[in-house]
């Protein structure tokens, strides 16, 4: 063997050698084979609801056959819906009639006793919870020489000059 | 005479001695081996056939009614073997070989870690899609997400796709390339390899905001009372007014909306041609903006009747900064929803007719005919559904009723429901918490909408008043029974003059707001009808189900007729506040959440083209490492409601940093629409949006 073909080889080696260190001293490989339960089988859906998908009312579409074969076609993909919330057993809330009667709302639907105060303001048709002194939580509110325009509901006119908490 | 050679000259002893430095060197210094070089996957190569001849560790998989065969084609992409897969009719359900959900077949992941996918496949059909499984530690095996749509082809192609990070709990994951149509698909050699991006060191020094943000007042006020707020395709925010919650600018036929441009500060006043407030809106596919109805009357003085709804609807249009009108409702609406479907048509139900009572028409808006239809023409129920009854899209196209609502009690039974608008059906769910207490609450269909998860917050009575509440919860509509869980309650805040809450009040007028980074802010709020406001933000995070508390909160009290909303360059915009007294604050605020303050912002240099179908991948290039890339919808909100807010993840095909964005097939998921694009950066600080339209 010359000098050069013996040097030659052991540079090889030695190299062979730092590629096999690496490969076995470099961390990174996933450990394999973690114990884990197989559950039953999560990736069969259940049937399809007739919900309406993409287009309220209608269920998804399955489409024809692509015929052609070759680079990507244009074609655009259906909606991929999934089988959520079918909701087995639960019965739907009865079916109502159309209307006879209309369905009464009242007038304080805002949660203000309109008898007081001006047209832009609310007095709490309830006070909070704790509240013993009405006037002193409204001053503490920011209300001021609140007129009643209405019934004194609440009692906060008690000398009945149309003036709440003076 | 000279002696004989030695072994190894001078030269050459150098040579070998260069030689062991460098290959101590290389041993040394080389990087360690990156994960994302190796397969994790077993047999993804398919040459490993069980007894049965199919592919070791793959199964097939799939359910419903259709005419298939599962097979083993030859040749494969390489090698001898790939799965194929036939479908030659089909009427609903799908096909798809996955990974054996089995310890020894299904790849370990790491929580938090994101994995690049990838197959080679051809498919004659372009209902083909790459589906995901995680293994839960408590669930077992669920559904996670699906990736990738995948294109037509004859010959082979490989399809690439990064997993979102995996959440919190898994430890396995499952996937496969599904077909739900007409054709046959071929799959082969699978990778699968840990694509996570280190994480920058954190590198904010600035303080408090690094954690908790920061909000400032704007130094000029709105021009008009922001009762309802709409982010337009431009940027802009629509702010309307109509009356403004003012009777006197009622009697005036004084009705007023802005247009507030963020990039200047500045506003463009909006002739207004009714009553707008109490309306409900939503952005229509082309970016235009739905009104619905109004305020007809303020109640009368003397009791005789209540607020009256409008008939009437408008389109603003943010090209031209103008409202046109379209025909009328079929019935009035004061506190309408407004819930934009997956074929960009709208669903209204609620609120008040013109003569006060309670509207139970379901009204329903044709983007194709762009008018609303009539009575007869819509599928009936008669069923009233309240005031701003809060109607999230499900990804079938139902209606999820979160019980969320304004003003008083809510609907009877359980509090909250799916409404299928086919059928007719409405079919109730259960587990929200004190459904009569969810007045003025807030529901946010969570980040990412593919999870189909339903959050409540907080909440509180108009009627009986009592200190609103700390409750939250969460809904999984992915199971097949849903039901609402408690969630951990609100955190606490402060009420006026700093004196903090007790153990049990929270708050009603909350506004939750969905942001890039996947979590959702929660701002201002107050404990009583009309008053007391609550002093307190935090952060809500999906993923692990907690709220961050002690975000920094909004110097001006946010109650009643206030909102918040996400701006296009990530930070948050809080308008309005009309206390008992009758006052109005026309101050605006903008939140800074940390991410802003975490590193520098990614850059989205370029988008191929801001036009996305369904089921598309689009093109976008960036400046560095990306995290993550999402759709959200601007907000259109009022009275803590806006149902169609929702957070579109968009997984990535990563190639430096040309990135391939692929956009779910499922309009349900993101209806027709502009939305705000934006990426998070390995920083975990978001870029500032662009807008592309989808549909």
């Amino acid at each position: 063997m010359t000098r050069t073909a013996l040097t030659g080889t052991i540079i090889g080696g030695l190299a062979v050698l730092a590629i096999g260190a690496w490969a076995v001293a470099a961390p990174g490989r996933q450990s394999a084979s973690p114990a884990a339960p197989r559950p039953p089988s999560s990736s069969i859906a259940p049937p399809l609801s007739p919900s309406p998908g993409l287009s309220p009312g209608l269920s998804p579409p399955r489409s024809a056959p692509m015929t052609g074969v070759g680079p990507s076609f244009a074609a655009a993909a259906e909606p991929f819906v999934q089988t959520f919330a079918n909701q087995p057993g639960v019965r739907p809330l009865p079916k109502l009639p159309s209307p006879t009667a209309v369905l009464h709302q009242p007038p304080n639907i805002d949660g203000c006793d309109h008898d007081y105060g001006e047209r832009t303001q609310c007095v709490p048709w309830t006070f909070p919870p704790g509240v013993t002194d009405k006037c002193a939580w409204l001053t503490a509110h920011g209300f001021s020489a609140v007129r009643v325009v209405g019934k004194d509901r609440q009692h906060l006119d008690p000398d009945g000059d149309g003036i709440a908490c003076d | 005479m000279t002696g004989p050679l030695p072994l190894f000259s001078h030269r050459d002893r150098v040579r070998i001695g260069q030689v062991l430095i460098l290959t101590l060197l290389i041993v040394l210094f080389l990087p360690e081996r990156s994960n994302a070089g190796a397969n994790l996957l077993t047999n993804g190569g398919l040459e490993a056939l069980d007894s049965g001849g199919f592919p070791v560790c793959w199964e097939k998989s799939g359910w419903g009614d259709s005419t298939h065969t599962f097979g083993v084609s030859h040749p494969g992409h390489t090698g001898a073997d790939a799965m194929q897969i036939a479908i030659s009719s089909i009427s609903n359900g799908d096909r798809k070989a996955m990974m054996l959900e089995d310890p020894s077949c299904a790849p370990n992941v790491t929580p938090g870690h994101q994995y690049d996918v990838s197959a080679w496949y051809t498919t004659s059909s372009p209902n083909t899609v790459i589906t995901m499984f995680r293994h839960d530690l408590a669930q077992g095996w669920v559904y996670w997400t699906d990736l990738a749509t995948l294109a037509t082809t004859g010959t082979w192609q490989q399809k690439t796709v990064r997993t979102p990070p995996v959440p919190p709990n898994t430890d396995q994951i499952v996937w496969g390339v599904t077909l739900y149509g007409v054709g046959t698909l071929q799959t082969d050699d699978y990778t699968m390899v840990d694509a996570t991006q280190p994480a920058p060191d954190a590198s904010c020094s600035a303080g408090p905001v690094c954690t908790q943000g920061v909000w400032q007042v704007l130094p000029f006020n709105s021009p008009v009372r922001g009762i309802h707020t709409v982010v337009l395709k431009n940027g802009n925010v629509l702010i309307v007014a109509g009356s403004g919650n003012n009777p006197d600018a009622f009697a005036a036929g004084t009705f007023t909306s802005a247009v507030y441009q963020p990039r200047t500060g500045t506003f463009i006043n909006v002739a207004t041609p009714a009553d707008l407030f109490c309306s409900g809106h939503v952005q229509l596919p082309d970016g235009r903006v739905l009104i619905m109805g109004g305020n007809k009357a303020y109640p009368a003085t003397d009791g005789s009747h209540g607020y009256e709804g409008l008939k009437g609807s408008y389109i603003f249009d943010p090209n031209t900064n103008a409202y046109s009108k379209v025909n009328d409702l079929s019935s009035g609406a004061w506190y309408p929803s407004a819930t934009a479907m997956g074929n960009g048509d709208v669903i209204s139900l609620g609120g008040l007719g013109e003569d006060s009572n309670g509207t139970v028409a379901t009204q329903y808006f044709s983007n194709a005919q762009q008018r609303w239809l009539t009575i007869g023409e819509a599928h009936q129920t008669w069923s009233f559904w309240g005031l701003y009854p809060s109607m999230i899209l499900m990804q079938d196209g139902r209606l999820f009723y979160t019980g969320s609502h304004v003003f008083g009690n809510g609907l009877p039974g359980s509090g909250a429901s799916i409404y299928d608008y086919g059928t007719g059906a409405i079919t109730p769910v259960n587990g929200l918490q004190r459904k009569d207490e969810r007045d003025q609450s807030m529901s946010v269909l969570l980040p990412p909408a593919q999870d189909q998860r339903v959050l409540t917050l907080g909440g509180g009575n108009i009627d009986s008043n009592p200190d609103a509440n700390r409750l939250t919860d969460l809904i999984d509509l992915k199971q097949a029974t849903p039901a609402y869980t408690a969630g951990p309650p609100l955190p606490t805040g402060t009420l006026t003059g700093g004196v903090p809450e007790t153990t049990t009040q929270g708050k009603m007028y909350v506004s939750a707001v969905l942001l890039p980074d996947g979590k959702v802010f929660e701002t201002g709020g107050g404990l009583h009808n009309r008053a007391d406001p609550v002093y307190e933000a935090s952060m809500y995070d999906p993923v692990t189900n907690t709220f961050a508390a002690g975000m920094a909160t909004d110097p001006v009290p946010r109650t009643y007729h206030s909102s918040a909303f996400l701006l296009p360059d990530g930070r948050v915009m809080a308008v309005g506040n009309n206390p008992g007294d009758g006052t109005f604050d026309m101050r605006l605020s903008v939140y800074s959440p940390p991410y802003l303050f975490q590193g520098g912002r990614p850059q989205i240099l370029g988008i191929a083209n801001s036009q996305w179908a369904y089921g598309s991948t689009n093109q976008i290039t960036v400046d560095g490492p990306i995290r993550t890339a999402s759709l959200i919808r601007p907000e259109a909100v009022t009275h803590s409601s806006d149902p169609n807010q929702r957070y579109v993840d968009l997984p990535m095909t990563v190639t430096g940093n040309t990135i391939g964005l692929n956009l779910t097939s499922n309009p349900n998921l993101a209806p027709p629409g502009w939305y705000m694009l934006f990426v998070v950066g390995a920083n975990g600080v978001p870029s500032v949006a662009q807008w592309v339209h989808v549909g």
